[in-house]
């Protein structure tokens, strides 16, 4: 026989139940995620740094993401600590809390608000003033950045122009074929040269 | 011996001064006795500069806490090697060192001129003596290498651990010497203008300077972005950084002078331009000192900022406002008997490799100084990187690119249809062909790379065909074996064929770079333990082990990544490291590097945790890189052969290859 408890433990049984089954749930979760936390929490780059998190090593190497949008930002930016390198070489090699911040703050501003990369160096060039960008906006005075070199080329190529008209003379005179020329300085080589062995 | 320094230093500023202010008087009155004496100036400034320097060795080598400089840039356990490089690690180092090769490089000229250019030579030595006491005074007053410490220390704060590689015996070494090199033409020009001998002899005199010069220059540009590739550890080669800049700008003028000189030679013309470019080629130099040394714009190059920076910016505005009133006094007498005969030649296509040659040198410039001038302007500080320079340079680089292929295919005078045809028949197939199929390869997705390639492909073409002619032309009219006559091609006609060879490093190298940047591949793992794999652009990645080594300067976490290819061959083990140094903040970088034809595998310890063996891990696939070096070596190979020191053969007269060259040039060996 079943003790009479058995009946009233009904509820405690689902209770025991759900619990199993939450610690499983949890447990394969915490399983899965664990790497991803530990390494979150571990390393470099847009996450916190070295020494702070579970000692457990990842199941598998874990990618940071990088978006090609991402990555335009990240490359846009001059980062701050006077590497002078932009805020996503700087992450490659010298791994900085300022390209830290700006690359999480990046992200913020691309994969969660959705902004564009164009928004988000706007947004950061509004935040840390224009120097943070690593090529001068498109606009207003910078526009002279931009314009000159080609404007000069420009110039350069109609002064050319105009030069290479002058220097040509009106009417040639008979300069005559210049194969021809050359070929009668090569008759005049060999004549000399038999002369010589001769 | 720093005593012995000191005073060298003092003797060496009194004999320069005495050289530049003696040299002129000399030259104005024509006192042959005072030209006389300048050129003993110059040489015991040689002298003095020579035990300068040998001095500052001794005392680098000794550890001679005692003086600063010493202090500042060596420590005991700093191995040989490094420490005699730590001679300019500095910038009082870097200005001796400077001073010092110019001194050398003006004992070499008295030596090469004591019967030829008389005329020229006071007015050379003056120049050369007035920029040599210069940079004396500098050394001396400013920026003094045996300045004394004060307290000695025990021991040294040790080299920068970025300045810890081998690129620190080339590269600085290599680009001052290029630098200074072109003070030697620059005072050949300034001569010319001011004793009005302006015809070829100082442009033939200064041939192998401007040259030799520019090759320096180009072997420390090189070695600038390979100690960049290997050290700095992002990735990349060239930052555009502005001392990076500095360093491509003389190059970028001096090239278009070693094109626009040639047509001086063959037809007296472009004078002004010619002495335009020297000083233009001078000026930016001293101004690539000045960017470099006085930190007015932030740089990587940081460590050499100081305060001498005025003083550098006051010479390029004597140099260019001295030899610009110069020009302009000279300039009936230079426009001379200048003539295009045709649109469709030779010159008007090294005419146009000139205008894109200084456009590229004045974009450069300009981004490179947009800061400063923004500020002006607006009071607003900007910044001009990669993103700017990329976008602007490319489109010039690839108009170059087809100039290469063009130039040397047109005939001197006038091209005639028949010319054009039949020397762009077959490079121009090739180059369809090859933009055919790498389009159809690429799919269309990496069409900037295609059009760089099949631009590659036309001027390799054109290159391979002018060989081909010159030694048909050579075996019909010698008989000799091809091995033989492609050996005489070059050693019969140097400048021609090692042009040709230059060309093609610098399409083998923007080739590299072109592919680099289409067709790299990056991982970023935040975290790989020991014993993980990676696959990345077809490699697998294991990273084996990870150790330590610690030293009194430094403790160094190397990790250990085994590379394997697509199909699981065994391609070795390559080591990355990052060192903590005790008196850095910043940690220094080594990245491991698995260099093949097809691409490098470039491995990155970013960020190592010993205590639980893993690390954040960065790796690249980086195609094209080993193009690009080797691009640069056959660059190197090419100047070399041009300028390689020849004796005239008397049985093939100078009038007979040059008949040879334009016979070949306009293809009438067929």
């Amino acid at each position: 026989m079943r003790p009479r408890s058995s009946s009233r433990s009904a509820p405690m049984r689902r209770c025991v139940r759900g619990f199993t089954l939450a610690a499983v749930v949890g447990g394969v979760m915490l399983f899965a995620l664990a790497p991803r936390v530990a390494s979150a929490t571990a390393m470099y780059g847009p996450h916190p740094q070295v020494g702070t998190g579970s000692s457990m090593a990842p199941h598998a190497p874990v990618e940071v993401p990088v978006s090609p949008e991402l990555k335009k930002v990240l490359e846009g930016l001059l980062c701050q600590c006077g590497c002078n390198l932009d805020a996503y070489q700087c992450q490659q090699t010298m791994t900085c809390d300022v390209s830290t911040a700006m690359w999480d703050q990046a992200a913020l501003m691309v994969d969660q608000e959705g902004k564009t990369p164009e928004q988000a160096l706007e947004a950061f060039a509004a935040d840390y003033g224009e120097y943070v960008l690593a090529a001068p906006m498109k606009r207003g005075f910078n526009l002279v950045a931009w314009v000159l070199p080609f404007t000069a080329l420009g110039l350069g190529a109609v002064v050319l122009a105009i030069a290479l008209r002058r220097l040509r003379p009106r009417a040639l005179a008979p300069a005559g074929d210049t194969a021809t020329q050359v070929d009668q300085r090569y008759l005049d080589q060999l004549e000399r040269e038999l002369r010589e062995d001769g | 011996m720093t005593g012995i320094g000191r005073l060298a230093l003092v003797l060496a500023l009194g004999s320069a001064t005495w050289s530049a202010v003696v040299g002129f008087i000399g030259a104005r009155r024509g006192l042959r006795a005072a030209t006389r004496t300048a050129e003993g100036g110059l040489r015991a400034a040689a002298f003095a500069l020579s035990v300068a320097a040998f001095a500052l060795f001794y005392a680098l080598v000794t550890r001679d806490f005692s003086l600063e400089y010493v202090a500042s840039y060596t420590s005991r356990s700093l191995s040989l090697f490094y420490t005699l490089g730590a001679f300019w690690a500095g910038q009082a180092g870097s200005l001796l060192l400077w001073a010092w090769v110019l001194a050398l490089y003006g004992a070499v000229v008295l030596r090469q001129n004591r019967i030829r250019n008389r005329d020229l030579m006071p007015y050379v030595v003056s120049v050369i003596a007035v920029v040599l006491a210069f940079f004396t005074f500098l050394v001396v007053f400013l920026s003094n290498p045996f300045t004394s410490s004060g307290v000695t220390p025990a021991d040294g704060a040790g080299l920068n651990p970025l300045l810890q590689n081998y690129g620190q015996w080339i590269h600085p070494v290599t680009l001052y010497a290029g630098y200074v090199g072109f003070t030697v033409p620059f005072a050949f020009a300034v001569a010319a203008l001011a004793t009005g001998n302006l015809g070829d002899v100082w442009i033939r005199t200064v041939r192998k300077w401007s040259l030799w010069s520019w090759l320096l220059l180009t072997v420390g540009v090189m070695f600038g972005a390979r100690w960049a590739y290997v050290e700095l550890g992002w990735g990349g080669f060239w930052g555009w950084d502005p001392v990076e800049n500095a360093s491509l700008l003389p190059w970028l003028t001096g090239t278009a002078y070693l094109h626009s000189v040639m047509i001086q030679e063959k037809r007296g013309m472009l004078k002004v331009w010619n002495v335009f470019l020297i000083v233009a080629t001078f000026a930016l130099s001293i101004f690539g000192t000045f960017l470099t040394r006085s930190g007015v714009i932030s740089s990587v190059h940081s460590f050499s900022e100081s305060s001498i920076g005025p003083f550098l910016i006051l010479a390029v505005a004597v140099i260019v406002l001295g030899s610009g009133a110069l020009i302009v006094w000279r300039l009936p007498e230079l426009r001379g008997d200048d003539r295009i005969d045709a649109f469709v030649s030779r010159e008007s296509s090294f005419l146009l490799n000139n205008l894109i040659l200084l456009g590229m040198a004045f974009t450069v410039f300009w981004g490179t100084v947009f800061p400063l001038v923004a500020e002006a302007v607006r009071g607003v500080k900007v910044s001009v990187g990669g993103p700017f320079f990329e976008g602007m340079m490319t489109p010039l680089a690839v108009a170059l690119l087809a100039l290469a292929g063009l130039c040397p295919l047109l005939a001197w005078r006038k091209a005639s249809a028949r010319n054009v045809r039949r020397n762009f028949k077959g490079p121009a197939i090739a180059g369809a062909l090859g933009a055919v199929g790498l389009l159809l390869l690429s799919r269309g997705r990496h069409l900037g790379a295609d059009v760089v390639l099949a631009m590659s492909i036309f001027v390799a073409a054109t290159i391979v065909q002018e060989f081909w002619r010159g030694l048909r032309a050579r075996r019909s009219t010698r008989g000799e074996s091809w091995g033989r006559s492609f050996v005489n091609l070059f050693s019969r006609n140097p400048r021609r064929y090692g042009g040709y060879l230059i060309h093609l490093g610098v399409v083998i190298l923007l080739t590299g770079v072109a592919i680099n940047a289409s067709y790299k591949v990056e991982k970023r793992l935040s975290a790989v333990a020991v014993g993980q794999s990676a696959q990345v652009g077809g490699y697998t990645v294991t990273f084996e082990d990870m150790q330590t080594e610690d030293t009194p300067e430094r403790s160094t976490v190397i990790g250990f990544f085994r590379i394997r290819d697509a199909d699981g061959k065994d391609l070795g083990v390559v080591r990355s490291e990052k060192s903590f140094y005790a008196t850095q903040e910043q940690p220094s970088t080594e990245v491991g590097i698995r260099s093949t034809p097809m691409a490098d595998i470039y491995i990155i310890l970013t960020t190592p945790d010993v205590q639980k063996r893993i690390a954040a891990v960065s790796y690249l696939i980086n195609p094209g890189m080993y193009w690009v070096w080797l691009g640069g070596l056959v660059v190197v190979a090419g100047g070399v052969i041009v300028g390689w020191p020849q004796r005239r053969r008397r049985e093939e007269p100078r009038e007979v290859l040059d008949a040879t060259e334009e016979l070949v040039a306009v293809g009438t060996d067929a």
